[in-house]
Parts: C-alpha cells; sequence; structure tokens
C-alpha cells in the first residue's frame, strides 16, 4: 500500500484534522461494518491526495477548515462504500480529481460536499450507463468546470458535457442550459472556434441535431451511429426491435417483445432509453403523402440520393422510420439499428 | 435546530443518509423514460439535497422508519404483517405454532408505534425488560423533533419514589415566596422539559401518588398547575416506560394515568443472531441518535402538516361497520342489572359488587361462544378514538388515503393492549389451546377481533342489517317528514325489535342493536309529538 508523504497536503489534512476524521470513520464503520479499508487507503493516498494538493491554494494559511476536512473524508468514504474506488483509478479520470473536483470546491471552499455530491452522482450515473461515455464527461468537464461562478452553472455544464459526450436524451435540456450561460461562455463550452457568435451557435444546434461545432459539416447521407444489440450479448433488446416514429417527430420508439425503448440520436450519440412510456397514436404514424425513404438490398435511397446501410453482422435489414432529418434501419437478425443522418432532406 | 456538537451531523452526512428511493413504491401514472435531474442523484448527493423539501411527510416518516430499522434498532421483529396474498406459513414445534413469511411490507411494533404516535401526538408506553432499548428509542423520537440530542435527554423526566410536584413542574422563586404579599405576587420556575414537544417519562411507575397526579393534569389536559400559575403546554408526543406491563413498581400506578396512554408496546428479546453488529457498534463507539440525518428531523409546522393528513384518511364504512360490532362485544353483562340501559359490566364495577355470583347467574348462553364473557370490561369512547385515530395512522404511513381493515387488525392491538382486561376465569382461556392467551395479549387481542370478524360475516352483516337500513334512515334527517311516515317508521322500528329478539339469546351486538333502535324510536317519537303539537 502506497503511503502518505508527511510533508504532503494530504498528510498535514489528516493530522490537523485527526480526531475528528477518526470519529467520522468510526461512524462509518458502524453504519457499515464491511467498508473497505484497503480501498479508503487506496484512494486517500492516490486520488485523494491529488485532490487536496490542488485544492490547497484555497486555503491560502495553510490550514483547511473543518467542514473542508469533513466534507473530503466524506467523499473518500462514499467512494469506497459504494465502491467507486475500484474505477477512481483509470486511465481518464486524472482530471477529475486535478481540474474537475478542485473546480467544484474552490465555488465553496468550506463546503465543497454539495457541489462534490452532484458532479460524483453524475459521473456514477455516466460510469453505470456506459464507462466510455464516462470518461468523455470526464474529459469534456476538466476543459470548463472552472469557468463556472456558481453551483447553477456548475450544473449546467455537467448537464451539457453528459450531453456532448453521448447522452443524446439530454440534448434539450443541454440547449436550455446552454441559453443560462454566459454568452461568451457558450463557444467554449461547445468546442466551437473561439470567436463564433454565440446566438448564431445557438439557432444551429437548435435546428440542426447533426450539427456539431467541433466537426465538419456534412452534407452527405452518412451512418452516424450504430446501437442496439441483443441482450445476450450486453444489447438491450430480448427480441428482435422493430421502430418507429415518436409523436415528437425527432426521436424513435422501439419495441421488443413487450418491451419498449426510445432511441435518442443527434450528432453526439444514439442512445436506447428502456421504458419510454409514451404511446403512439395511430395517427400520428407518418402518412405515405409525397416521396419518402426507401430501403432496398440494403440501400438507403431518397430523392436519387443513396447511401449503402451495412449491418454489423451483415444479416438483413427489417426495417427503417425516419424523422425530418434522421432514419433508423433496423435488424431482427442481429438487433442491431443504424442511425443515419439526411442531411439537405426536406421530409416533413 | 440539530446537535451541532456531534460530529456525525456535521458536513456531508453520508453515512446517516436516509433511503433515496420510495419506501413504499407505488406505480405512478405518466412517467417518462428519463429526467435530465436523474443525472444528479445518487449516493454522493449531501444531507441538505434541496429535493427534501418536496418529499411527501409519510415518505418522510416511512424514511424515517426505515433509517431506525437499518441502523438504531440492531434486531428489529416484523410483528404487524401485511400481505399481497396469502403469507408463506410453517407451522413449527409440539404446540405447532405459526410462523408467516409476510408477503407485503411489514414492519415492526417497536418502531411504528412511536413513530405514529409522533405524528398523531399522542401517548405510547414501552414496556419491557431493562436494557431492551426502551429509553434509546424514545430519545430518538425526542431527536426527530428537531431537539439536540443533549437537551433529550437533559429533559428527560426519570421517576423515583422521592419524586415531588416541584421536581416534576418547577419551583416558586425563593425571594418571592419571602417577599410575596399574594400569590400572584409568586413567580414560578417551570421545568423546561414542559414546553417540549416531545415529552420523555423513564420508569413512570415509579413515580409517587402524589406527583402522578401533577402529571395527570400535564398529560390530560395540557397544562400544569402550581399556587394557582398555570404554564399551558404546547401539544406533545408522550414517550413513557415501564418495566412492568402491568404498571406496577414501587408505586401503583393510578387507573387514569394508566387510562390517558394511548399505545403500549412491548421491546422485545435481543435474537442473539445479531450479536456480530452489536459488536461493531460497541467497538464504533457511536449512538444511533447522536447521528439521525437531517433529512427525517420533523419541524413543528411539519408534524401538524402530518397530524390533519391523518385525520383526512378516510375509514370506510365497512370497517367501521366491523368495529363497531367488535367494540358491542365486551360491555354487555346480562345479569348486572334490572333496567335495560344497565346491563353493562360498569355497573358491576362501579357498584362494588361481587361478580362471581352474577356471572354462575348468566347460564342462558353459550359462554364460550360469546367472546364478551372473555373480558371484565368493555370499550371506552376514548379506546375508541384513539383506535381510529390509530388506524388512520398507519394507514397513512403505508401511504393510503383510506383505511382497510387489515390496518385495523393490526394496529388494534396495541391499543387495547390494557384496556380490555382479560377475565381469567372465562371457559376460553381454560381450553389448553387458548392458555398462551393469558400471557399473550397481543396474540389474544387479535384473535378476539378475528372472532368478531367470522361472527360478522357468519350473520352477513354486511348484507343483511336492518338496524344499519333504519340508522342510515334517520341520518337522512326528519326536515320535512310527514306525521303518516314518522308512525310508519315508528311501526318498522317496533317490527324489527320483535324479529330481532324473538327466540334468541342476548349478546352484546344485539344488545347495542336494541339501544340504537330504542334511539331512533324515542327521537322519531318526539318529532311526532312536535308535529301533532304544532298549531
Amino acid at each position: 500500500m502506497m503511503r502518505l508523504d508527511k510533508k504532503s497536503q494530504a498528510a498535514r489534512l489528516l493530522a490537523a484534522h485527526r480526531d475528528l476524521l477518526n470519529r467520522r470513520i468510526s461512524a462509518a464503520r458502524h453504519a457499515k461494518p464491511d467498508l473497505n479499508m484497503t480501498g479508503l487507503s487506496a484512494w486517500l493516498t492516490g486520488p485523494g491526495a491529488l485532490l487536496v494538493e490542488k485544492t490547497a491554494h484555497l486555503f491560502p494559511a495553510g490550514q483547511t477548515s473543518e467542514h473542508f476536512a469533513l466534507d473530503f473524508i466524506d467523499l473518500a468514504l462514499l467512494i469506497t462504500a459504494h465502491g467507486f474506488f475500484r474505477t477512481a483509478g483509470k486511465p481518464g479520470y486524472e482530471k477529475l480529481w486535478e481540474d474537475i473536483l478542485p473546480a467544484g470546491a474552490a465555488l465553496n471552499p468550506d463546503a465543497p460536499g454539495q457541489v462534490w455530491g452532484m458532479m460524483m452522482n453524475a459521473l456514477t450515473n455516466l460510469e453505470r450507463f456506459d464507462g466510455s461515455i464516462a470518461t468523455k464527461w470526464v474529459s469534456l468537464l476538466a476543459r470548463t468546470a472552472s469557468t463556472a461562478s456558481t453551483l447553477d452553472e456548475t450544473q449546467s455544464l455537467c448537464i451539457i458535457a453528459a450531453w456532448r459526450a453521448g447522452m443524446a436524451q439530454y440534448r434539450t435540456e443541454a440547449i436550455t442550459a446552454l441559453h443560462s450561460l454566459p454568452a461568451a461562455l457558450i463557444p467554449q463550452v461547445m468546442g466551437a472556434p473561439p470567436h463564433t457568435a454565440p446566438d448564431d451557435l445557438l439557432q444551429k444546434l437548435e435546428n440542426d441535431p447533426w450539427f456539431d461545432p467541433s466537426g465538419a459539416e456534412n452534407t452527405d447521407f452518412s451512418i452516424r451511429h450504430q446501437t442496439g444489440g441483443f441482450s445476450g450479448f450486453g444489447g438491450p433488446f430480448s427480441r428482435p426491435p422493430t421502430v418507429q416514429t415518436a409523436p415528437d417527430g425527432n426521436s424513435f420508439i422501439i419495441r421488443s417483445g413487450d418491451a419498449e425503448f426510445a432511441l435518442y440520436a443527434d450528432a453526439f450519440g444514439a442512445v436506447v432509453i428502456p421504458g419510454a412510456l409514451i404511446e403512439l397514436p395511430a395517427s400520428v404514424i407518418r402518412s405515405s403523402r409525397g416521396p419518402q425513404p426507401s430501403l432496398k438490398n440494403g440501400v438507403l435511397e431518397y430523392s436519387g440520393r443513396k447511401i449503402t446501410v451495412a449491418d454489423r453482422n451483415a444479416s438483413a435489414l427489417t426495417g427503417m422510420a425516419f424523422t425530418s432529418t434522421a432514419a433508423v434501419v433496423y435488424s431482427g437478425d442481429s438487433f442491431y439499428l443504424t442511425v443515419i443522418d439526411l442531411p439537405g432532406m426536406e421530409l416533413r | 435546530m440539530t446537535d451541532t456538537s456531534s460530529p456525525a451531523q456535521e458536513g456531508f452526512t453520508l453515512f446517516n443518509r436516509v433511503s433515496r428511493s420510495p419506501t413504499n413504491p407505488q406505480k405512478k401514472k405518466g412517467e417518462t423514460g428519463f429526467d435530465v435531474a436523474s443525472l444528479f442523484d445518487g449516493p454522493f448527493t449531501p444531507g441538505t439535497a434541496h429535493t427534501e423539501d418536496s418529499t411527501p411527510l409519510d415518505e418522510k416518516i416511512r424514511k424515517a422508519y426505515f433509517w431506525i430499522v437499518n441502523n438504531a434498532i440492531i434486531s428489529p421483529h416484523y410483528d404487524i404483517e401485511f400481505g399481497d396474498g396469502p403469507p408463506l406459513n410453517w407451522t413449527v414445534g409440539d404446540s405447532k405454532r405459526n410462523l408467516n413469511l409476510p408477503t407485503a411490507q411489514s414492519y415492526s411494533s417497536f418502531i411504528l408505534l412511536p413513530l405514529l404516535t409522533f405524528a398523531v401526538r399522542r401517548k405510547c408506553l414501552f414496556i419491557g425488560g431493562p436494557g431492551r432499548g426502551k429509553t434509546a428509542s424514545a430519545i430518538l423520537m425526542g431527536v426527530l423533533a428537531d431537539y439536540p440530542v443533549k437537551e433529550v435527554r437533559r429533559s428527560m423526566q426519570h421517576g423515583q419514589p422521592q419524586m415531588t410536584i416541584a421536581d416534576l413542574l418547577g419551583n416558586p422563586l425563593p425571594a418571592d415566596l419571602v417577599g410575596a404579599q399574594s400569590m400572584d405576587d409568586i413567580r414560578i420556575a417551570w421545568r423546561s422539559w414542559l414546553d417540549m414537544r416531545v415529552k420523555i417519562i423513564d420508569e413512570y411507575n415509579r413515580i409517587p401518588t402524589r406527583t402522578q397526579s401533577a402529571l395527570l393534569t400535564v398529560m390530560g389536559d395540557n397544562y400544569a398547575e402550581i399556587l394557582n400559575h398555570i404554564h399551558e403546554c404546547p401539544e406533545s408526543a408522550w414517550y413513557l416506560t415501564a418495566n412492568d406491563e402491568a404498571g406496577g413498581g414501587t408505586y401503583e400506578v393510578i387507573e387514569a394515568l394508566r387510562d390517558r396512554i394511548d399505545v403500549i408496546v412491548q421491546a422485545l428479546a435481543f435474537n442473539p443472531r445479531f450479536l456480530d453488529t452489536l459488536l461493531a457498534r460497541i467497538e464504533s463507539t457511536v449512538k444511533p441518535e447522536e447521528c439521525v440525518p437531517a433529512e427525517i428531523i420533523f419541524t413543528a409546522g411539519e408534524i401538524d402538516q402530518a397530524g390533519e393528513a391523518i385525520r383526512a384518511v378516510e375509514i370506510p364504512e365497512s370497517v367501521r361497520r366491523r368495529l363497531e360490532f367488535f367494540a358491542s362485544q365486551f360491555e354487555f353483562f346480562e345479569t348486572a342489572g334490572t333496567q335495560f340501559e344497565y346491563l353493562t359490566k360498569d355497573t358491576i364495577r362501579l357498584s362494588g359488587a361481587n361478580r362471581q355470583p352474577l356471572t354462575a347467574a348468566d347460564n342462558g348462553r353459550d359462554r364460550l361462544k360469546d367472546i364478551g364473557c372473555q373480558t371484565l370490561n368493555g370499550l371506552s369512547v376514548r379506546n375508541l378514538m384513539t383506535l381510529l385515530l390509530y388506524t388512520k395512522a398507519l394507514a397513512w404511513f403505508r401511504g393510503n388515503s383510506t383505511a382497510t381493515l387489515e390496518d385495523l387488525r393490526q394496529i388494534l392491538p396495541f391499543v387495547l393492549h390494557d384496556k380490555l382486561i382479560p377475565d381469567p376465569e372465562a371457559p376460553f382461556f381454560a381450553l389448553p389451546e387458548n392458555a398462551p392467551y393469558q400471557a399473550d395479549h397481543i396474540g389474544w387481542l387479535r384473535r378476539l377481533f378475528d372472532l368478531s370478524c367470522a361472527e360478522y360475516d357468519r350473520l352477513d352483516l354486511d348484507k343483511n342489517d336492518p338496524v344499519g337500513t333504519l340508522s342510515s334512515e334517520f341520518e337522512l334527517g326528519l326536515e320535512g317528514l310527514t306525521a303518516r311516515e314518522t308512525t310508519s317508521r315508528l311501526a318498522r322500528i317496533e317490527r324489527a325489535i320483535g324479529e330481532l329478539t324473538r327466540g334468541r339469546k342476548l349478546y352484546g351486538p344485539l344488545y347495542d342493536d336494541l339501544l340504537k333502535l330504542k334511539y331512533l324510536h324515542q327521537r322519531y317519537t318526539n318529532y311526532l309529538h312536535w308535529l301533532k303539537a304544532r298549531p
């Protein structure tokens, strides 16, 4: 086990509040007798020590406050109790302890617990959803976390980073959050070039779900995401999925056996959410007025423009549903969904 | 206000966290697939979470219940059982006792009853041997009411044989006693516990009789009096403890004081299978009452709101009728008097007459079948009011707006614990299979209620209740009722009395039905007189 250097900031914090922290740990062991003390030590000497190091400047007199020490040890205990210490040291998470949590502590050095709690909850939820999204979220948030001056702004930055990391279902809330930020911050948090006009950026984001300010504009039909899959292989579907356009016209409803799901897809990701209880009235299902995209032999065609859609397992494609900006092609064999961006189409 | 002197209550409030998930989840309509707010929900949320303000109070008290079950009480006994279907059942031992595994959320009376008392601000007595957690549980209730642990401990009254009224209520100021020209000039230093919203009397059966009378005034009428000075006390939840179920001890508890106690809960024995948890507690030196999370602390306003919500719970007629039928069983005593209204056990008690010859004279009925023969007394109005209130409270606690028969059945033994006194000479207790009921009051009362409900079903009173029909008719009012219709109703009442009494033995419910019919008859008779006397 690693040991702390006695001169390190973390060692000084633990020594300065030794009795208080010991009582806290004792209370935690009372409530959870099987608390992993090895895990706690590993976090305190690794990521925890880094966090203390990066927040030391918040206490110019050199003495951390009692409240800070309590929030710090509580964070350590919760990370240990919920098994998060196992993933806490994984590559890509250094920024969490170096930048994100220190930025949160700077908002209120005497009581960082609330903002730390919020950030850690978000990370835990994202980690549970998809570890790669969580890692990307850490990376994105690390670039902007220090720009927040209030708890609300921090919360907005967390939502926007989650959206950009791939949580497409947060699109509406993230755009609302963007509106609440200072205009000068908007290009930075969206990864747009520095001199982009914030209003133009917001308008484009609202109008085009496939617009990514950090990437080049796409003008051709293109396969943007493949998602779904059989539950036996880690996917969400236990039965062959069928896809329909949702009543809002922007997302998709998937039925797999008795289960329902919603598919949200945009430039940043495609997410299948289970249990979306959206009833689809028959009247809402798109009628066949005017030309529509067609799917034949794995080729999607619309108004003379074509794209070849290959299923991940080269299985037969079963059907297709589409919104004004995207089509979803699905396979009853592999249970995968392929999301296709349809720029320049006027399907509405 | 919480005790900030304890480190366990500062900062991030982690291991004293309460359940974030619904404690009694019920499916809600219109659920959507996700909510962006859920991004920030999780184990790391500090205790000062902004969402707590909107937590419904029944959910909050359930969280308090589960926090106590998970953190404070080491080996809870689930003796208040609910089921979604038939329970899984095992017959165990030579005496063939039943072990039930309930199929729905069930509760421990030792925790639930004090919490309900807290919500309805009534009086709860903990009984049980020393060292079983009676006082600790009472202190927890004080902490839930937003008092620091130290204040709760200091304001707890410890019964002891030398306890005076001054010890209990306060002192006249000595300087005023010397110089005062009248009683009004004497100022009183009232004891601070009188103003608390949770009052704890430890070992109340060790308080001398005279001091018990002063306590009775505070408990019953909510004020204290010394030298003509009155101190009004706030509405409070009371917790009393006693080692002896019968209220015995150094001094016998006066009957009026015992009657003021609304529910009695027994601290059951510790299960040694939980010794490891006990050991962990000893090693950690942490006391649960010092770690109560802020989310389950109730303000005075919240307790008021909880009380209002509880009173708003509906008790449907079908449940109320079964309680009426049950309560009718006990007061009637056929040989107690000659005038119909005085055929009650109370008549014997008040007269001090020897009960034995009167019981011997009562030889016309099946004394084994008549559950009224199992008790020495009947139910008072206060008992019934308490029973209704706690039934509502239990339904509210379970997240329902309407009480069920099972709510009533489960709460009834704890309310009537020492209110219905068993008659040890009753034929029921002479049967070998019923002998344990002489010691197990909870089991006996539950059995009593089940027998009453079985008789209610046998008589098919839900469908066939002539007295109920006549009462409902009367409840519609006398306004505009003609003399002819009144006479017709009088005739129907007389006919009903004739049918009910024809060739039948007199039992408690029939006795009360006949008294009700007499009441209705009298009301119609008076009305008819008034109609005829009108110019």
